[in-house]
C-alpha cells in the first residue's frame, strides 16, 4: 500500500493520511490526481525522503510502499 | 528628520540622570536602526571585554525607522547589549506595540547605563520621563507586573520576570505579556541593572518623507502579503507550528537533545492540531496583516504562544508529545521572563546527562528529568523560574550546566546560544548561519530554511553544498536590514530587497535600491563581527557542536549524514571578505565604511 500524508488545509475533505493501491508505472502526478489534489495548490512533495517542488516531482516513480507527504506552501520561524 | 524622531533618551541609574541625545540623522542612515544602529552605539561606548552583568555593560532598546508607521509590521524594536549568555553581541528583537509605542512618545530608542541601588522602573510620558521605585512590583511574575504598571490604553509596559532579577543568563524581556526579545540573556543585564520595567505613553506621530508615496507602498505591500500563499494563509491560519510536520517530514526535527530527527508523535504537537484543540484567537503585533501570533487556552493557562520553536523545544527536544504540557511550558517561561528555546533546551541537555548517568546524586524531588515526562518537564521548568534546587543549576543555560558535569558536548550550543528547531545535518546552508550567526546558534539570522526546506524563493536541494556559502551571505545581509528597519523578518517571505528600498526611501527620503538595502546589511554583519572579535571571539568558535560534525544522523530521511562545516566555511569567508581567521580585510571594511 501507497501511504499518502496531508497537512494544514490540503487535509479539508481528504483527512490526514490515506492509502491507496500500487499500479504498474503510477508516479506522483497519479497519486494527486486519485486524491484529487491539484498540484498548484503543493508546494513541496516528500516521496521516500526525496523532497522537492511538484514541478520536479510529477514524474518521481511511486513504489508499492510509498510514503508520500504533500505540504500547501508554509513557513515560520 | 523623517521615520526617525530624532531622540534618544539616555538613563543613569548609577546617577540617576535623564537626558535627551540628538539621534545623528547621518550614522542613524549608515546603520538603519534596530539591530544596526544598536550595535553601533553601543560598540562605541562599552568595551566588548566587559562582564556583561557588571553595570559597566549598557542596554540599549532601539527602533528602526518603520517602527510607528503605517507600514504593515511596522512595530518592533530590538534590544541590544553584550550577552550574559553567550559574550556576544546581542540583538533580540520582539514584536506587540511597545517599540512603536516608543516612537509615539517621541524617541527612537533609549540607553540604559549603569546600575540602581534599589529595584526602579522608567516611566516614560512624552517629555515626562521619571525613573521610578519598583519594591511593589519586584519578584512578581510578567502578567501581574504588567497589569500593575499598565495606565491606559495609550500605555505599553515592557518588564522583566523573577528569571531577569535572579539574573538567570536565559532571561528575556517581555512585553504586552507574552511577546519577548527572547534570545541572548537580555532580561538579566536589565535585572543586573535593577530595573524592572519601561512603561511607555505617548500620541506623537512619525513624520514621512512622502506620505503618499508611503501610503502607496503600504497598500502594496499588504496586498503582497495577503495574495502569499504562506503570509496570507498559511501563516494566519496555523501559526509558526505549522513547521512541526514539514520539518519532521525531513528527518531533521531535533529530538531527545539533538538525538535523533524523526518524532513520532509530531502531529500531536503540530500547529493543525494546536489550531483544531487550543487556539482561540489570533494574536498580532501593531499593524501587522500576517497575524500568526497565537493566543491559546488550556485548562490550566491561557495567553499568548506558543510558536514553534517553543513547541520544538519542550516537544520533541524533550521527547515530550503532551501539546497541553508544551503550552503550559511556554506560559510559565513568559510569566518568569525566560527564553523557551533555552529553557527547553536546557531541560533537555539535563535530560541527557541524567540518561547517562551524570545526575545520580541530584534530587529530582519524586519528578525524574527523562525524556518523555511532561509533568516533570513543567515542573523543573518552574524550579529554574524560581532558581530553586536542581533548577538552579540550569539557570544559566545548557553550556554552564553540562560543563559542570564535564560533558560540554552534550550542550546544543553555538558560541553558548541554543541551536533552534533544526538538525543542520539535513540542511547544510543552515548549519551554517548556526555556525556563523553573529549571536550565536540561532536561526533567524539568515533563514536557509526557506529555500532548502520551503521552497522559498527557490527551492534548493538541502545536502548541495555548491553555492550555499553565497545564498547564507546574501540572506544575512537582508535579515540585518530588515532587523534594523523596524520590519518583521517574516515579511520576506512574500516581499524582497527592492520592496524594502522602496518602503525606506519613501519613509526616510532616501534613494536606496535593492542593493543598497544589501549593503547596509552586509555593514551591519561587519560591525557585529567586530564586536565579537573584540570581545575575544575567533574563526575556532564559527563551528557546530561535535555531534553535529561528527555523529550521523540515526534515522529517517536525513540519516547517515553530518554536517559538513568544513567544505563550506572557506568560501564564506572569502565572499565576506574575511581572511582564514575570519577577520574582516581592510579592503572590505573600506568599501562598506567601516574604517
Ligand atoms: S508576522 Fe507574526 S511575529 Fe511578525 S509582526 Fe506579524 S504577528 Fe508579529
Amino acid at each position: 500500500m501507497i501511504t499518502v500524508k496531508l497537512y494544514a488545509y490540503l487535509r479539508d475533505n481528504r483527512g490526514k493520511s490515506v492509502e491507496l493501491s500500487y499500479e504498474e508505472g503510477m508516479t506522483i502526478k497519479d497519486v494527486a490526481k486519485a486524491l484529487n489534489l491539484n498540484l498548484a495548490d503543493v508546494s513541496i512533495v516528500i516521496c521516500d525522503g526525496k523532497d522537492d517542488i511538484p514541478s520536479r516531482m510529477v514524474d518521481h516513480p511511486v513504489k508499492p510502499d510509498s510514503l508520500i507527504h504533500f505540504f500547501p506552501p508554509v513557513a515560520g520561524g | 528628520m523623517y521615520g526617525y524622531m530624532g531622540k534618544i533618551l539616555r538613563v543613569n541609574l548609577t546617577k540617576r540622570t535623564i537626558k535627551v541625545d540628538d539621534l545623528d540623522f547621518d550614522l542613524a542612515k549608515k546603520y538603519v536602526g534596530g539591530r544596526g544602529l544598536g550595535t553601533k552605539l553601543l560598540f562605541d561606548e562599552i568595551d566588548p571585554k566587559i562582564d556583561p552583568l557588571s553595570p559597566d555593560n549598557k542596554i540599549i532598546f532601539m527602533n528602526g525607522p518603520m517602527s510607528g508607521t503605517p507600514t504593515p509590521t511596522g512595530g518592533r524594536y530590538m534590544v541590544i547589549t553584550k550577552s550574559p549568555l553567550s559574550g556576544t553581541i546581542a540583538s533580540s528583537n520582539s514584536g506587540g506595540t511597545w517599540g512603536a509605542r516608543l516612537k509615539y512618545a517621541g524617541y527612537d530608542g533609549i540607553i540604559v547605563e549603569g546600575k540602581s541601588e534599589a529595584p526602579v522602573y522608567l516611566e516614560i510620558n512624552e517629555e515626562d520621563v521619571e525613573i521610578k521605585d519598583a519594591s511593589h512590583v519586584w519578584g512578581k511574575l510578567v502578567h501581574e507586573t504588567t497589569d500593575i504598571l499598565q495606565k491606559d490604553k495609550n500605555t505599553n509596559v515592557l518588564t522583566i520576570g523573577p528569571g531577569g532579577e535572579k539574573l538567570s543568563r536565559m532571561a528575556a524581556v517581555m512585553n504586552e505579556k507574552d511577546r519577548a526579545a527572547g534570545r541572548s540573556g537580555v532580561g538579566a543585564v536589565m535585572g543586573s541593572k535593577n530595573l524592572k520595567a519601561i512603561v511607555v505613553r505617548g500620541k506623537m506621530k512619525v513624520n514621512l518623507f512622502d506620505e503618499e508615496k508611503t501610503r502607496a507602498n503600504n497598500k502594496e505591500a499588504t496586498n503582497k502579503l495577503k495574495d502569499n500563499p504562506v503570509t496570507g494563509q498559511g501563516l494566519p491560519t496555523y501559526g509558526t507550528a505549522v513547521l512541526v510536520n514539514v520539518i519532521n517530514a525531513n528527518g531533521i526535527l531535533p529530538t531527545n537533545n539533538f538525538q535523533g530527527g524523526v518524532f513520532d508523535a509530531a502531529d500531536d504537537i503540530s500547529g493543525e492540531t494546536l489550531a483544531e484543540k487550543y487556539l482561540v484567537r489570533k494574536d498580532p503585533c501593531h499593524r501587522c496583516p500576517i497575524a500568526c501570533g497565537r493566543y491559546t487556552k488550556t485548562k490550566k493557562v491561557e495567553g499568548g504562544g506558543p510558536e514553534y520553536e517553543t513547541i520544538w523545544a519542550f516537544g520533541s527536544d524533550c521527547g515530550v508529545k503532551d501539546l497541553e504540557a508544551i503550552i503550559e511550558a511556554n506560559h510559565w517561561c513568559n510569566q518568569y521572563g525566560i527564553d523557551t528555546i533555552t529553557a527547553g533546551a536546557t531541560l533537555a541537555a539535563a535530560m541527557e546527562l541524567k540518561e547517562k548517568g551524570y545526575l545520580e546524586d541530584v534530587d529530582f524531588e519524586g519528578q525524574p528529568l527523562d525524556f518523555g515526562n511532561a509533568e516533570a518537564m513543567v515542573y523543573w521548568l518552574h524550579k529554574m523560574g524560581k532558581r530553586e534546587g536542581f533548577g538552579d543549576k540550569m539557570a544559566d543555560g545548557s553550556l554552564v550546566l553540562c560543563k559542570s558535569y564535564g560533558r560540554e558536548d552534550l550542550s546544543m550550543t553555538v558560541k553558548g546560544l541554543e541551536i533552534p528547531a533544526y538538525d543542520p545535518r539535513g540542511v547544510q546552508g543552515h548549519g551554517l548561519t548556526y555556525a556563523t550567526s553573529n549571536r550565536g546558534g540561532c536561526h533567524v539570522r539568515g533563514y536557509m530554511i526557506s529555500p532548502e526546506i520551503l521552497g522559498l524563493p527557490d527551492k534548493l536541494d538541502r545536502m548541495e553544498l555548491q553555492d550555499k556559502p553565497l545564498w547564507v551571505k546574501i540572506f544575512q545581509d537582508l535579515t540585518a536590514f530588515i532587523d534594523s528597519s523596524g520590519l518583521c523578518l517574516f515579511t520576506s517571505f512574500a516581499l524582497g530587497a527592492d520592496d524594502y528600498a522602496n518602503i525606506y526611501n519613501a519613509v526616510v527620503g532616501t534613494e536606496w535600491t535593492g542593493d543598497d538595502v544589501l549593503k547596509a546589511g552586509e555593514r551591519i554583519y561587519n560591525i557585529e563581527r567586530q564586536f565579537n572579535l573584540a570581545a575575544g571571539f575567533t574563526a575556532s568558535d564559527d563551528t557546530l557542536p561535535e555531534r553535529l560534525l561528527k555523529v550521523p544522523m540515526p534515522e529517517g530521511p536525513t540519516k547517515g549524514h553530518v554536517h559538513q562545516l568544513d567544505k563550506l566555511l572557506p568560501e564564506y569567508y572569502q565572499l565576506r571578505g574575511w581572511n582564514e581567521m575570519g577577520i574582516p580585510t581592510q579592503e572590505r571594511l573600506v568599501e562598506l565604511g567601516l574604517e
